[in-house]
């Protein structure tokens, strides 16, 4: 047992093992929680763009159509970014449970406080300040992804004309029927 | 006062402060407790012995990140309970299990007269039948009846919830059963 005793304090003693500095430790905690806070601003702002994308393009009014509405909303509803949101949320919770109040809170508490924050901020952004709509007005100046994301974010009306009713609206140019 | 009536915190602390030689009293103080954990994970006790080496040096090197107002030994077991999970792993390779109890929270209430009560019996009875037992359960059996650990602390060392360790010790007692009904019959 003494020679496991002598060998650790010799070891420290020779300087083979040191001490990593405090500041080493608040910066891991500072660059975490920094690391915490970006994913979940990323995450809201994710959120925000897809109840600005379904209110945009007016894709829950679609529900209102029976079952070919429904599979319409299913169909314009922005899956991939939901999906990419989830996943943020969960690094988010994996990056949480680095922290000792982390693992105090079962997991499922967790997620779903999470997922409550971002859902109301994200509702609020949307609803409560032009944001979005602001951001979509000034969409060729924004620097990308943002542009793109924002000039793209409106689905062509035709698009949901024909999903839900089958035929395409009077005022459809199909260019390539007409090339025929 | 000598270093040795002192608490852990306090000594972790000159420790912090940079004192080397007072981190041989934490080495006195949890050499053979954490030997003794590692022996409820492992078998061979060469494997042991490196491993809580390496804990102490781990410990050693990031002392810094010790909260002094917290106490000692719930942090000093974690980081050699992470070191003898992770060989336990490498040992055995399986699936990635996800833990349900952790995921909702399960009234806790730790009594004392309780843990008394039964103490005795089931030291006898974990003897027989810890080594079969999931690790899972093993750790919160061997923490909470050998190394007379509280919830919080057991809680502190998992790095689970307190109701979890509460109801997973309440799962471990009834593996134990299961399994030393089956060793009788």
């Amino acid at each position: 047992m003494d020679n496991l005793k002598e060998k650790i304090l010799s070891d420290i003693r020779s300087g083979q093992v040191h001490m990593r500095p405090r500041i080493y430790f608040m910066l891991q905690v500072a660059a975490l929680a920094l690391l915490a806070f970006v994913v979940l601003v990323i995450s809201v702002f994710i959120f925000t763009f897809i109840l600005f994308s379904i209110r945009i393009n007016r894709v829950d009014t679609l529900l209102g159509f029976g079952p070919r509405g429904w599979s319409a909303f299913i169909q314009f509803f922005p899956w991939t970014w939901l999906l990419i949101d989830v996943l943020l949320i969960a690094v988010l919770e994996w990056l949480l449970r680095t922290f000792r109040f982390g693992n105090k809170i079962p997991a499922l508490y967790l997620l779903a406080g999470l997922l409550a924050v971002t859902l109301v901020s994200g509702a609020a952004i949307d609803r409560g300040t032009p944001f979005n709509d602001d951001l979509r007005q000034m969409h060729a100046g924004l620097p990308p992804p943002f542009g793109d994301l924002y000039s793209h974010v409106r689905h062509h009306e035709a698009d949901r004309t024909l999903i839900i009713f089958g035929v395409p609206p009077p005022d459809f140019d199909d260019s390539s029927s007409s090339m025929k | 006062m000598s270093v040795d009536t002192n608490s852990d915190e306090y000594i972790a602390a000159l420790v912090q402060a940079g004192d080397k030689e007072a981190f041989g009293t934490l080495l006195d103080r949890y050499e053979a407790k954490l030997l003794r954990y590692g022996r409820k994970f492992l078998a061979r006790q060469e494997d042991i012995e490196d491993i809580v080496q390496d804990a102490f040096v781990s410990a050693y090197q990031n002392i810094q990140s010790f909260d002094t107002a917290q106490k000692f030994s719930p942090w000093i077991y974690r980081i050699a309970h992470n070191a003898f999970i992770n060989a336990l792993r490498k040992n055995s390779r399986g699936p990635l299990i996800i833990d349900f109890d952790t995921l909702i929270s399960h009234p806790v209430y730790d009594d004392p007269h309780e843990r008394e009560r039964d103490q005795k019996d089931m030291r006898a009875s974990l003897d027989r039948g810890l080594e079969k037992l999931a690790p899972k359960y093993r750790e919160v059996l061997a923490l909470y009846y050998f190394e007379e650990m509280s919830y919080k602390d057991i809680a502190e060392v998992l790095g689970v919830p307190q109701g979890t360790v509460g109801i997973r010790l309440r799962r471990a007692k009834e593996a134990l059963k299961q399994v030393l009904a089956q060793t009788n019959g």
